[in-house]
């Protein structure tokens, strides 16, 4: 698996540190906390016993209806625990979560209906309109997911969070 | 796509619940083929208590590929009755792009030789001059001179287009008698060549196609996953059954008078024309009796008794028997007018089940 992309400094959020006395922007050495998206699909193929077997596959061959298969890997890079860890991935709108499929060892997973801004249980998302009528969110509804470590990760510490979604 | 303006926070007691505007809405047809999916992940995160900057994964992205499917159905919800010599007689279908990209149609119809009807019973004849049209106007009737394109051009995804099989019905079948056609529609590429399924090593970032039909009622020549689908849809003969029974009975003779009469010379003679419209045909209009008495006339075994035509039928003078005069053009029977010493009647009109009967007398020279 290749080196996951670069952290990028927000330019607003470095000056806001400067601005607050006393404040010390800690970073570890190394790059901290990276991640890797992969997408993926299940095929099913016979092995060389002949049987068949689903296998995943990078996702090349994907036709409205199919499933894919999201894999977020991380990585705490420094030499630091990361504290607070949280992974947030949006739901493309060419796809529709696949419910129930969030997996991530060691998370609280949590997701929302509101374009991210705000994250809850599936039991206490609801949607509807102004005027009144609403109903529980489905898997249909929702815009994002949320990883939220439970415990610091350690330095060096790796591993990987997903879900799977249907192509619309 | 989703519409987020609507949200707003509900007081504490139901702390955590999460009001969204509109839900999510997915197009029928599904994402158009060539479109790319992207996504990204971020991370946030503390070190020391101090948060760090968001982290930005990399973008991970898949072509979405084209996909073949489609649906015939028949619209018509029984056989479709015809009656014998009938011609230009329509079945109805339509073809339904169930793809996510545009595609042309081919349409062929497949004779059903002795099987199950589409409705039931079993397929015992062929029609003849079969033709195939698209219904170009879009209006649901076949509109013959209008509707002339024999195939589907550029049909989006999610369109559809409704469809005829066009036949004429051959003299000489009964009721209950069954034509039975398969309408097979075929996927093409928009410029009409055939399609051929992206089988072996993935191509990455380009558009590949997949198959996805399903196999129709023509089991024959419809497979799943050939671009190809078809439905079932039945001719079946709906016409009148007449039989025609003639019998005679003595009225009088010269010298038993009305009590039992023999035929003798001189012996009048009533004879009865029975026509039957069997049960479970249909109604069988403008029935002309006519009986020919040229023979018997000519050869002076009768001579015809003027004025002594009578016609009962459902559809004339209310049921009741009605005397005809025997001049021709002012009623409906006449005798040597229409044919020279012939008694015609006509205008008789029977729906199954019904009789009529056409009586008139003759004197045994």
């Amino acid at each position: 698996m290749e080196n996951p992309g670069r952290a990028r400094w927000c330019p607003w959020i470095m000056l806001l540190s400067m601005l607050l006395p006393g404040a010390a922007l800690a970073q570890g050495s190394g790059s901290g906390v990276t991640l890797n998206v992969m997408v993926e699909q299940e095929r099913v193929v016979t092995n060389e016993k002949g049987e068949k077997e689903k296998r995943r596959v990078a996702a090349t061959r994907v036709v409205p209806g199919d499933e894919v298969i999201y894999t977020i890997h991380y990585r705490n890079g420094s030499d630091e625990p990361a504290e607070n860890v949280s992974i947030t991935i949006p739901i493309a709108r060419e796809t529709t979560y696949v419910a129930n499929s969030a997996r991530g060892a060691g998370t609280l997973i949590t997701y929302s209906v509101d374009g991210g801004a705000h994250f809850a249980d599936p039991g206490r998302l609801l949607v509807g309109s102004r005027d009144g009528h609403r109903r529980p969110a489905t898997a249909a509804d929702y815009t994002h997911i949320r990883w939220k470590f439970i415990e610091p990760l350690p330095p060096g510490a790796a591993g990987a969070v997903s879900y799977r979604a249907r192509l619309n | 796509m989703r519409n987020f303006l609507c949200f707003r926070w509900v007081p504490s007691a139901l702390l955590g619940v999460v009001i969204s505007g509109l839900a999510a809405n997915a197009q029928a047809a599904g994402t158009a083929s060539g479109t790319t999916v992207s996504n990204a992940a971020t991370v946030d995160y503390q070190v020391g208590g101090v948060a760090q900057p968001t982290v930005n994964s990399n973008t991970a992205t898949f072509v979405v590929d084209t996909k073949i499917d489609l649906t015939v159905a028949t619209t018509d919800t029984a056989s479709v009755k015809v009656a014998p010599g009938a011609t230009a007689q329509v079945l109805t279908f339509t073809v339904t792009n169930t793809g996510n990209a545009t595609q042309d149609f081919n349409l062929s119809a497949t004779v059903v030789s002795g099987g199950t009807g589409a409705f039931g019973g079993t397929d015992n004849f062929d029609a003849t001059n079969v033709n195939i049209y698209v219904d170009g106007n879009g209006n649901g009737t076949y509109d013959a001179g209008t509707d002339t394109a024999t195939s589907i051009d550029d049909l989006a995804a999610d369109g559809s287009a409704t469809v005829f099989i066009v036949a004429d019905i051959p003299l000489g079948r009964v009721t209950g008698d069954i034509a039975s056609y398969h309408l097979v529609a075929e996927a093409r590429a928009t410029d009409g060549s055939a399609l051929t399924e992206t089988t072996g090593t993935d191509t990455a970032n380009s558009v590949d196609i997949v198959f996805a039909d399903g196999q129709g009622s023509d089991t024959t020549n419809d497979a799943a996953r050939d671009a190809k689908h078809s439905s079932q849809d039945d001719y079946e003969i709906l016409t009148a059954a007449l039989t025609v029974t003639k019998s005679s009975t003595v009225i009088s003779d010269p010298f038993n008078g009305t009590t039992n009469p023999k035929r003798i010379p001189g012996a009048v003679v009533e004879y009865t024309i029975q026509i039957d419209n069997a049960a479970g045909g249909t109604t069988a209009t403008n029935v002309t009796v006519s009986d020919d008495l040229s023979t018997e006339i000519g050869s002076g075994t009768i001579a015809y008794n003027a004025g002594t035509i009578v016609v009962t039928a459902p559809n004339i003078n209310g049921g009741v028997a009605k005397a005809l005069t025997d001049t021709g053009g002012d009623d409906e029977g006449d005798f040597g007018s229409t044919t020279t010493n012939a008694v015609t009647v006509s205008g008789i009109a029977l729906n199954a089940g019904e009789s009529a009967t056409v009586r008139f007398r003759v004197t045994i020279q």
